[in-house]
């Protein structure tokens, strides 16, 4: 019934259309590197205000379904991924098309994208009320438990070094204590400007996360990657890309199983789509090596495994978001922004007070999944014309929208020079390969961790003790340990086992 | 003028030889601002003491510790591996390729004319954002949008003139008519000029 309502409110005109418009900016931003759907999410919190929470939210799912799904088109073909979750896709899609078979796995892509959104919008259905209802029980401890858990994931799961991630998790969360003290009102970190009492607000930090550091970088790196492909390469591209049945046959089993993966790994806050791509290839490469098929030389079922997963990991996110109101990702976190700038409450209670927002994103997220696997299966060859485009263009009109757009949000000059320093920040962070969704996750849940904290030492009347010794808090923290201490305990057993081989091979 | 053979080879060799170090001082920055905060933490939260169970500075000085340790370990690492870099580099190398070898390889991470570029594009934005409230949005936003294509290479006339009018009258629309955001306009005759345009 509920999801009925959903649906039938899609489907007004109105909502259908913007959905729509959505997808072709998601599409558009996901297809070219580096400006990945965060950055449209971000650009379009300006239109909130005219559009309303739930019309904007309709069409920033429409903008996160089609940027998923767009992050491996040029993956696929030309081994460039629009977004990292697109480098799981490559292993096999690039290889497919050196084979002469671009269309192939671009309709692969697509459909897998496609039935893995549907299915992940279908137990986000099911999923997230049963979610909220527990989350009802919840009190600040265990938000302060949820919140370290969503950092503890984004710091152990993310690529690289654990250090850099937990050191850029640490700046995030440094980061949200800028500005009054939630208790006292103590000004900290304010360096002696009252502009900055507010807080860091995290949409202009995300815009110079992510756009202005993703241009800064890009300029460092030079000509390189300027129109790095022209026309007659993307001719070489079908005009359409529709998979045919026996492709469909062959690469179900793995989107069913894949999809239920990259969900599970989507509803944990700070995991997010890159990991779903990955372990969702990960699963099926082992599920399949004991039938004989080999991935990395161009098997579907690798093309089809990280797309199934990653797209349902983007309907699994917004189960922390909309029962918890903790973002698992940047893309929900700008989402998060959303919901406040319009005075409505992500958590258990929005289910009971607005199942309007709740119920058109369960809609939306189902139908935007389709509408994508259609509008892309027939638009390939003119999104992959947007990667002939020189990149100043790109450049220009992109920072000109993320001035604009920043100082459009609450009209602050501040605002502006916050998104040049994460703009700056972003581009170091970059440079030296320091996650920067980890710092992002750490600006947005630093506040809600820190709120629990403090919140639930007053309810113990500071005991921690106490406030450890609650079951779920007390079991959300251990998990979250054990993300920290498992892959240096796995690091250490490696290498420990690395030098008893040289040892033995001395010998 | 060109550098004589030798010079330029000991340039390059120097230049290699502190390429792994960058990150090390990158480390070694984040350890001593950390530092400086967690030390003087009674400075940047000077608020009140002894008023709540959990203090004001409680939870940053919290972070801050622990960014302490983790950058101390960051330092350490990134020594050891720009010597280990450094030891495992060939005899070859050290002498190193004449700059001429190195401007052919190097397509673009980071060489000189990508740094002015970085840097030029930074100020470009910079002055965009600083001169905005003086100037108002449409001269400085026609004036970004000529600069930037230019500093990034852009000569075609028709891109340097359509991609300012296409932008700001794109903006100008979208924000002032649809969205009503009061975008600055400036001072004397640029408000004037703003008050005509929107």
């Amino acid at each position: 019934m509920d999801l009925l309502y959903g649906l039938a409110n899609i489907f007004q005109p109105g909502h259908f259309l913007l959905m729509l418009i959505g997808i072709f900016i998601g599409l558009v931003f996901g297809t070219i590197p580096g400006l990945s759907g965060v950055t449209a999410v971000a650009l379009l919190v300006p239109f909130s205000y005219v559009l309303g929470a739930e019309s904007a939210l309709i069409m920033m799912v429409g903008v996160y379904v089609a940027a998923t799904c767009a992050g491996s088109l040029a993956a696929n073909l030309f081994n460039m991924p629009g977004d990292v979750m697109g480098a799981a896709t490559a292993r096999d899609g690039f290889p497919m098309t050196r084979r002469g078979e671009a269309g192939r796995a671009i309709s692969i892509d697509m459909f897998a994208s496609g039935v893995g959104g549907v299915i992940g919008g279908l137990l986000l259905v099911l999923v997230a009320p049963q979610f909220a209802r527990i989350a009802l029980e919840f009190g600040p401890p265990e938000y302060f438990a949820m919140a370290v858990l969503g950092l503890a994931c984004v710091a152990s799961l993310s690529t690289g070094s654990q250090v850099k991630a937990l050191i850029a998790v640490l700046f995030g969360l440094l980061l949200a204590t800028v500005g009054l003290d939630p208790v006292t009102g103590s000004v900290r970190f304010t360096f002696g400007q009252p502009m900055l009492q507010g807080g860091i607000d995290f949409i202009p930090a995300i815009i110079g996360f992510f756009a202005v550091a993703e241009i800064l970088h890009r300029l460092y790196r030079g000509r390189a990657e300027h129109g790095a492909y022209t026309m007659a390469q993307v001719r070489k591209t079908p005009r359409f890309a529709v998979p045919s049945m026996t492709d469909v046959r062959y690469t179900m089993p793995t989107i069913l199983r894949a999809a239920p993966v990259g969900n599970l790994v989507g509803i944990l806050p700070g995991a997010g789509a890159t990991v779903a791509a990955f372990l969702g290839y990960g699963t099926e490469a082992q599920v399949s090596r004991k039938h004989g098929r080999r991935f990395g030389d161009g098997e579907p079922r690798g093309v089809a495994a990280p797309e199934s997963a990653n797209n349902a990991a983007a309907a699994g996110s917004m189960v922390p978001l909309l029962t918890l109101g903790i973002p698992g990702g940047a893309t929900t976190a700008v989402m998060l922004g959303v919901f406040v700038l319009h005075g409505l409450r992500p958590g258990p209670l929005l289910f009971q007070n607005n199942p309007e927002v709740a119920y058109a994103i369960f809609g939306s997220m189902l139908v935007a999944s389709v509408m994508v696997m259609l509008v892309g299966w027939f638009t390939v060859r003119l999104l992959l014309t947007l990667l002939t485009i020189p990149f100043e263009i790109f450049a220009t009109i992109i920072l000109v929208f993320a001035v604009v757009g920043t100082f459009a949000i609450y009209n602050r000059p501040i605002d502006l020079w916050i998104m040049l320093f994460c703009g700056v920040v972003g581009f170091f962070a970059k440079q030296y390969n320091f996650p920067i969704a980890a710092i992002v996750l750490g600006l947005v849940l630093g506040r809600i961790a820190e709120n629990g904290l403090v919140n639930g030492l007053s309810v113990t009347r500071g005991s921690l003790t106490e406030f450890l010794s609650r079951p779920v808090t007390f079991g959300i923290l251990v998990l979250a340990a054990l993300f920290i201490l498992l892959p240096i305990v796995r690091a250490l057993r490696i290498k420990r086992r690395s030098v008893k081989e040289a040892a033995e091979a001395e010998v | 003028l060109a550098q004589p053979p030798g010079r330029s080879r000991t340039a390059t060799r120097l230049r290699e030889r502190l390429a792994g170090y960058d990150e090390v001082a990158v480390a070694v920055v984040l350890f001593v601002a950390f530092l400086i905060l967690r030390a003087r933490i009674d400075v940047f939260v000077p608020g009140g003491r002894g008023r709540t169970f959990i203090e004001s500075d409680a939870w940053p000085g919290a972070i801050l510790t622990v960014a302490v340790v983790l950058s101390a370990a960051y330092v350490v690492q990134t020594v050891r591996r720009a010597r280990g870099a450094e030891a495992l580099m060939p005899e070859a190398t050290l002498v190193g390729p004449t700059a001429e070898e190195v401007s052919a390889t190097d397509v673009g991470t980071g060489n000189g004319r990508q740094l002015g570029q970085l840097a030029a594009g930074f100020a470009l934005l910079l002055g965009y954002i600083w001169v905005m409230p003086a100037i108002g949005f449409v001269p400085a936003t026609v004036a970004f949008c000529i600069a930037l294509p230019l500093l990034l290479g852009e000569r075609r006339w028709w891109l340097i003139v359509g991609i300012p009018a296409v932008t700001t009258t794109l903006v100008l629309m979208v924000f002032t008519r649809l969205l009503v955001v009061p975008l600055p306009r400036g001072r004397g005759i640029f408000l004037e000029l703003s008050t005509y345009l929107y």
